[in-house]
């Protein structure tokens, strides 16, 4: 029932995130020439800002779930860090190699050392390729949980840094686009077609999200079966 | 009754996904003996490094003269008075000298005896000036069962003493001087916790540990020899740093790891920029300069690394009392990778920046070890890819640069 | 105008398939797990089978 319904919920967002990326080519406005060095490649941000929304979500589950394991010792809050880093390395991926698409267009630079955002961003993903590769390589026990949950936790510290430092340090980097105030405001059916990605990527992350967990799940079962394999 | 020196009060353990120890509890007196005997895999080990405070704890806590060493909520201080500790692995660095392991493991106990009867005794005297690397494998155990066993006889308030299969590997000769060392460190009223398969120790044991119950050993016969006449003497010092500027001083490893970092750095910027570009306005020059510096501090502390033999860096942990580092070798090449790329390219040399560099290369390394530090408890430290999150330390550097050029400092 | 739009359609495929992919390995990994299972399982039944 789990799988059924894991799987509908990531096919159901990969088909949005499809729509939206269509709807950003065919139906989006095109901005004013002059507001922009590269006006078609702006068309990325339909793809940058559900992208960074929703590693907001996976990061946010992999806090959570670091908190849990740390603090109680939940097996399930261990299940959500793993699908939480992984989530959180892919839609990590997404928002950095996206925005450098954009950055080498609009700035014809990809990467900016200057700007905070974009650095902590990158941090972030950095972060999740630690934990997920470096679970990988280790034999489930206290001992990785602890650890990985106390760099997990550590880690969303640069969460929050992230935002507010566009508004203390911005350089070049737009400025927030939801909740950015009046310079962050979008015409109507740009806004709409955003909406539609936003949805498309939160949905798809947690068809991950749910499928991660499910295959912690399996994996955990698998280990017990052959450890009373091993005993018999 | 007296109060117990060792407490393990039900204490869980996991290792891997097996529960290993569940709800033990343990009280250890001072002039008690207890001999762990189980069979293999059954946790012997185990109750040794929860014991010494080690190994996180799933319920329960470690208590050493009465106070908390670890609980389960991951709360973990310095013991009071030190304790001796045999770990199954040896738990020390083969470019160590026979000697300066056994003035360690006294100095962490605040005092020192002389050593040299000690090692008369256990036939070690002709290799006291060696480097571990060069002893046989029995040769180290006995090495690594003194350092455990030292302590006991510093000072006159009794100690803890862990020891882990101190005989594995002795010769029938020592195994029996060994018996006879414990009965005296029994009689100097130390708490004795010795983990062993073997039956020589039957007889100065006052209590055997099964499973999860203690009794009273009926084996146990008092010793005919009165109490030792050994003096020691109060040595306050920092054994973890001396033994960091030894084994760098020894090995070279900064140079070697941290330095070549840095070179190749600096001979890569003195091939690929110009030198008239750095007065120019086009770029931070202060940057450039500390560049090598900031390379060389990235690569980490490779004493954590060198530490990994024989499980020395758990036996250092085990103590509380510092790790040894390599700052004082980062210092000094931080600050002349700095010095040498303002030579290279030929500009009025700046001790501020210099002194900077030397800083950056301790600060960076600091936190590079940090992290290796905080995956030292995993099954595979070495395949936790530490390195993946030495990106987070370009923007601090990118910082320090930013407020060297805004403070005219350069 | 034309040499953006495909920049764009490039940037935008090539990451579709990426995502595409990722779920495409998210998938089978599931399966893979729940075939080890099943033959771990069925191993124990014959063992069990065997013994009575």
């Amino acid at each position: 029932m789990t799988k059924r319904l894991s799987e509908v919920i990531l096919m159901l967002g990969f088909i949005g995130i499809g729509a939206t990326l269509g709807l950003a080519f065919l139906k989006a406005p095109s901005v004013s020439i002059n507001a922009f060095e590269s006006p078609d490649a702006q068309r990325i941000f339909y793809w940058h800002v559900p992208a960074a929304w929703s590693a907001f979500i996976a990061f946010g589950f992999l806090f959570v779930g670091s908190a849990l394991w740390f603090f109680k010792r939940s097996d399930f809050g261990w299940k959500m860090h793993v699908a939480g880093a992984q989530a959180g390395l892919a839609t990590g991926l997404m928002t950095v190699w996206s925005g450098m698409v954009w950055g080498s267009a609009e700035w014809g630079v990809p990467w900016d050392w200057t700007d905070v955002r974009l650095n902590t961003f990158g941090l972030l993903t950095f972060l999740a390729l630690f934990l997920v590769l470096g679970r990988q390589a280790q034999i489930d026990g206290a001992e990785t949980r602890d650890t990985f949950s106390t760099f997990g936790l550590f880690g969303f510290v640069l969460v929050p840094v992230t935002y507010v430092a566009t508004r203390l340090w911005q350089i070049r980097h737009p400025g927030p686009v939801i909740g950015g105030g009046e310079s962050g405001s979008l015409n109507g059916e740009m806004a709409l077609i955003l909406l539609l990605g936003a949805i498309s990527f939160t949905v798809f992350i947690l068809g991950h999200v749910l499928m991660s967990m499910r295959i912690t799940s399996l994996e955990q079962r698998l280990e017990r079966i052959q450890e009373a394999k091993d005993e018999a | 009754m007296s109060e117990a020196l060792l407490s393990l009060n039900g204490v869980s353990v996991r290792r891997g996904s097996s529960l290993v120890l569940n709800d033990v509890s343990l009280e250890v007196t001072s002039g008690q003996l207890v001999l762990l005997r189980d069979k293999n895999g059954a946790g012997k080990s185990t109750i040794i490094e929860t014991a010494a405070g080690l190994l996180p704890l799933e319920k329960g806590e470690v208590l050493h003269n009465g106070d908390v060493l670890i609980d389960a909520s991951g709360r973990s201080k310095r013991p009071k008075s030190a304790f001796g500790l045999t770990l199954q692995s040896d738990g020390c660095v083969g470019s160590l000298r026979v000697e300066e392991h056994l003035l360690n493991a006294l100095d962490l106990a605040g005092g020192r005896i002389d050593i040299e009867p000690w090692l008369e005794r256990y036939n070690l005297a002709h290799r006291k000036h060696d480097l571990i690397a060069h002893l046989s494998g029995g040769q180290r155990r006995k090495l690594a069962m003194l350092a455990g066993m030292l302590p006991g006889f510093v000072g006159h308030a009794p100690r803890i003493l862990l020891l882990d299969e101190p005989a594995a590997g002795l010769d029938s000769a020592s195994r029996i001087l060994l018996v006879e060392d414990l009965h005296k460190l029994r009689c100097r009223g130390n708490t004795v916790l010795l983990a062993s398969h073997q039956p020589d120790f039957t007889t100065c044991a006052t209590h055997l540990l099964t499973g999860n119950a203690m009794e009273t050993n009926e084996d146990f016969e008092e010793s005919k020899e009165g109490k030792d006449d050994i003096k020691s003497t109060s040595h306050k010092t920092n054994p973890a740093f001396r033994t960091g500027f030894l084994l760098n001083q020894r090995t070279l490893s900064s140079v070697a790891s941290n330095g070549i970092a840095g070179f190749l750095t600096l001979g890569i910027l003195l091939a690929l920029v110009d030198s008239s570009a750095v007065d120019s306005s086009l770029m931070q020059a202060s940057g450039l300069f500390l560049s090598a510096a900031f390379a060389a501090g990235l690569v980490g502390d490779n004493m954590i690394s060198m530490l990994y033999e024989h499980r020395t860096l758990d036996w250092w942990k085990a103590h509380r009392q510092g790790i040894p580092n390599s700052y004082i070798h980062g210092l000094f090449l931080g600050s002349g990778l700095t010095a040498m790329t303002q030579f290279g390219f030929d500009v009025a040399i700046s001790w501020p920046l210099i002194a900077i560099g030397g800083l950056l290369t301790v600060a960076t390394m600091m936190m590079v070890r940090w992290m290796d530090l905080a995956t030292s408890r995993l099954a595979r430290p070495r395949a936790a890819f530490t390195r993946i999150l030495t990106p987070i330390l370009i923007l601090p550097f990118a910082l320090l640069v930013q407020w060297i050029t805004d403070s005219g400092l350069f | 105008m034309a040499e953006g739009m495909t920049y764009l359609a490039v940037a935008y495929l090539g990451m579709l398939a990426a995502i595409g992919l990722w779920t495409w390995t998210v998938f089978a990994r599931s399966n893979d797990l729940e075939k080890r299972i099943e033959a771990v399982e069925r191993s124990f039944k014959n063992v069990d089978s065997e013994q009575e």
